[in-house]
């Protein structure tokens, strides 16, 4: 074969892509039947015709004689008026994605060996005659191209076609979303400036009513401040006007067809059918809706992997299908709507759908779902990292290949995805909401801890003030009670972000964060205010960082930090507040024994314990504990002082006198708060003392990771 | 034809004279220009061909769950960088009160090094660095250190630490 010249190739390339592209839109409108077979062929002819001579020209010589050799049996088709059957239909579609392969790998795939040796074999032969045998005006090749096939081609192409469209360079367009980001910024500062320029003039005021001979002096000073403040007022509201006028044509520039979508989704879906050797067919209703550039192009990998998802483990293969009496043909579809300033996507096939039931207990089994007895949640399990990567799981439940890919991706545009309810036999639907723009954002200023964060709008519900008596604790886990007596787990946002968290004034100010039905109230420091931002990515080196999605610079020179609501979200709901020690996963988990007469107390301690994640097992009095003490192995014990047959002292005392037992750590529970008690307890051997009037969860909980 | 040879006579000579100063250049990069600062007990040279700035100490961010030598992000002239406190990443011994950044660039982008204080810009001669200095662990990413004990950086490999990647 002739050298290539890269160049050369990289068009070739884009050509036979293209050319798979039109054709996989051709027989979708054939299928569907808004074409007729004579159009069809007519138009699939003038494709292969088309890239044949591409793919001479680029000295692909084994992918230009398979073009040539479908060529041949359209051109047979296209004479005797016949209808393609399927099976050619779904060779064009094979060859085409064979010379694209090919192509792509220098000249020679396995694919297209596949494909030459079909052809060479002739198998697949044209079928009856069509009804509807109708005039071939033209044996010329190429054919004109119908109408409708110009336009799917066209449509990655851009807008060129359109009158006043142009074309702009890419980093052009970035450079201006700069300049515009920058502006806003500016524009918050001003309003900050201008805060403070009006709280001097008020100032100056109260100084004016003092002191009366000042007044004389500096009162025509104090109103021309007064008239200047006035101005600036003005001239900040205008400005901002200016702005947001100025972000809305900015993103209105931005703005490209959803529908650009299209033909990387008509492809994904071809492939992924082949390669599964499943049949099934794209229905696309993308509507009219427009969408950033930015977000498209984020967009398309997770789109394409909930297709191929939808099509590896949610499409039957078709024998199974014909059994259970469904159509042959697979369907999936991706539909889209605008609801709000959201594009919602539905991704739908009419597969198997989700068997929750093993899912779940699959998840149980790879230690995935947390503890026994909790609830699990099905969308939580799909789209755990250790779901998608556990094969044997995967395999079995036939889903979760890599969702949290797609969720990850879809967290970073500011949106969410996530499992619709499943149905029996009804197939899965994935729903997936995006900012159609993400130019600017609304947000929550906040400040927790030593930072400041943005909280996206699109997740926050409220702000609460409520009175630190009012928090209450259930199973382990601090809440407060709702308007209707519902509870509102509660998080600090700067122990979710692995900050220290600082002593809690009498009111605490809370975000209350949704997320579908999840919902969670972030405790700060101080609610700042509503603010718009630009999101910029984390510098290059931090690849990812758990809980953070971008960076945002507001009025002053600080930055804040964007949380990724969703992880928070999912963060708050499954650990202890903060006081959950660092435990890798994979570690064994680590055992308490607690030993109490009071059941209350033992049901108490034990909720607190099995929530910040350790194994606990109870007993009755100090004779029991050291029998289980001696028996199994515990990391930790929490003993009662007072308890029948042998009190928590005594006990502490035989412990520390077992060389087994003698460096077990003890902690002692009482609601003797005596200091001689005390000393008493730590004479015996107890490493911590915790009086049970003052007893609290974080009490025992530091308690218990100061000795663990 | 007598012009074409002329041209050619002209263009020779404009090769020869490129060729030279060529040559010269090699000879000078032997010889590097480095910005010498003081960190804890330590000196370090960074080599002003991939130093962009060196700029007082901006306002830092911390960022949650990254580890204790990368201080956090900062703006620097309009863009995002992230803060390595490098007397930590080194484990320079002494103490450390980082006053100024020194930003280096890298192919994907700026990126600060903490420094205390900035001395000079000298020229260091590569042939007189002493390479047996490179096996310390504070020397790791270093060219050589000289006579007097200035540990020369070498950029490219101080970038490619792993310690650097938080994900």
């Amino acid at each position: 074969m002739t050298v290539l010249d890269p160049e050369m190739a990289a068009v070739v390339r884009q050509e036979t892509a293209e050319a798979l592209d039109a054709l996989l839109g051709l027989a979708d409108a054939y299928g569907a039947g808004t074409m007729t077979a004579a159009e069809f062929v007519k138009s699939a002819f003038r494709i292969f015709h088309n890239t044949k001579g591409a793919l001479r020209l680029g000295g692909f010589e084994k992918a230009e004689h398979a073009a040539h050799g479908v060529e041949d049996r359209l051109d047979a088709l296209r004479k005797g008026n016949l209808e393609p059957s399927e099976e050619i239909v779904d060779l064009m579609e094979e060859t085409l994605g064979a010379c694209l392969r090919a192509v792509e790998s220098g000249g020679s795939h396995p694919a297209l060996d596949r494909v030459l040796t079909a052809l060479a074999s002739g198998t697949p032969v044209p079928s009856s005659p069509s009804p509807a045998a109708t005039d071939d005006d033209s044996d010329e090749a190429p054919a004109a191209a119908p109408n409708s096939e110009v336009k799917s081609e066209d449509a990655a192409r851009g807008l060129e076609a359109s009158s006043g469209a142009i074309r702009i360079d890419a980093t052009r367009l970035d450079r201006l979303m700069e300049l515009g980001s920058e502006h806003l910024a500016r524009q918050n500062r001003a309003r900050e400036r201008q805060v403070i320029l009006s709280a001097l003039a008020e100032r100056l005021g109260v100084v004016l009513k003092r002191d009366a001979h000042a007044r004389q002096l500096m009162s025509q000073l104090h109103s021309d401040l007064r008239s200047f403040v006035q101005g600036e007022e003005q001239e900040v509201r205008r400005s901002g006007q200016l702005t947001a006028d100025f972000d809305r044509a900015m993103r209105a520039v931005r703005m490209q067809s959803l529908s650009l979508v299209a033909p990387h989704l008509r492809r994904t879906l071809s492939e992924a059918a082949r390669d599964s050797e499943k049949k099934v067919g794209l229905k696309l209703d993308l509507g009219e809706i427009e969408i950033d550039r930015h977000v498209l192009d984020a967009l398309r990998e997770p789109l394409m992997h909930l297709l191929r998802n939808s099509v590896d483990h949610g499409i039957e293969a078709p024998a199974e299908r014909i059994r259970l009496g469904k159509p042959e043909r697979g369907e999936v579809t991706v539909s889209a709507t605008l609801v709000g300033a959201n594009v919602v996507l539905c991704i739908k096939d009419d597969g198997r759908g989700i068997d929750e039931a093993r899912v779940l207990s699959k998840a149980r089994e790879t230690g995935l779902g947390g503890r026994e007895g909790d609830e699990l949640d099905l969308d939580t399990v799909l789209f755990s990292p250790g779901f998608s990567t556990a094969q044997r799981v995967t395999h079995l439940s036939g889903r979760g290949v890599g969702l949290d890919v797609v969720r990850d991706a879809v967290s970073k545009l500011g949106g969410h995805v996530q499992l619709e309810p499943p149905k029996q036999g009804q197939g899965a639907s994935f729903v997936l909401s995006v900012p159609a723009s993400v130019v600017s954002m609304r947000g929550l200023s906040v400040r927790a801890g030593s930072g400041t964060f943005v909280l996206p709008s699109t997740h926050v519900e409220r702000t609460l003030r409520v009175p630190s008596s009012e928090l209450g604790s259930a199973e382990g886990v601090t809440i407060i009670r709702m308007e209707r007596g519902e509870p509102l787990r509660l998080r600090w946002l700067s122990t979710l972000l692995g900050d220290l968290r600082g002593e809690d004034p009498a009111t605490l100010k809370i975000v209350v964060v949704t997320e579908g039905s999840t919902r969670l109230g972030l405790v700060v420091d101080e609610v700042i205010g509503d603010t718009t931002f630009v999101i910029k990515a984390l510098p290059w080196n931090v690849r990812r960082l758990r809980g953070v999605i971008g960076v945002t610079q507001q009025g002053n020179s600080e930055l804040s930090l964007v949380p990724d609501m969703s992880q928070l979200l999912r963060q708050g709901s499954s650990q202890a507040d903060g006081h959950r020690l660092k435990l890798p996963e994979a570690r064994p988990r680590l055992r308490i024994l607690i030993a109490d007469d009071s059941l209350t107390s033992r049901t108490l301690e034990k909720n607190i314990l099995a929530g910040a994640g350790f194994e606990v097992e109870t007993v009755e009095d100090g004779a029991a504990a050291f029998a289980a003490l001696q028996e199994k192995q515990f990391d930790l014990l929490v003993s009662d002082v007072q308890m029948p047959e042998m009190d928590g002292i005594e006990l502490t005392k035989r412990v520390r006198a077992t060389p087994v037992l003698a460096r077990l750590p003890v902690i002692l529970v009482t609601s003797l708060d005596q200091p001689e008690d005390v000393q008493e307890g730590a004479r015996a051997g107890a490493d911590e003392y915790i009086v049970k009037g003052q007893f609290d969860q974080k009490a025992l909980l530091e308690a218990v990771s100061r000795l663990l | 034809m007598s012009d074409t040879q002329a041209i050619r006579r002209i263009l020779d000579a404009r090769a020869a004279q490129l060729a030279t100063a060529l040559a010269e250049d090699q000879r000078a990069a032997d010889e590097l220009e480095v910005a010498a600062c003081t960190v804890g007990n330590e000196r370090y040279g960074f080599p002003v061909r991939y130093l962009r700035e060196i700029v007082p100490l901006p306002a830092i961010t911390r960022l949650p769950h990254s580890p204790a030598w990368i201080l956090g992000v900062a703006q620097v002239r309009g863009s995002l960088l992230s803060v390595v406190d490098l007397a930590r990443l080194c484990t320079v011994g002494g103490p450390s009160s980082p006053r100024h950044l020194a930003v280096v660039g890298a192919p994907e982008g700026p990126i600060g090094f903490t420094v205390d204080d900035v001395l000079s810009c000298r020229l260091v001669s590569l042939a007189l660095l002493d390479p047996e200095a490179r096996d310390r662990a504070e020397h790791r990413a270093a060219l050589g250190v000289t006579e007097d004990l200035l540990v020369v950086l070498d950029i490219p490999k101080l970038l490619a630490s792993p310690e650097l990647i938080v994900q």
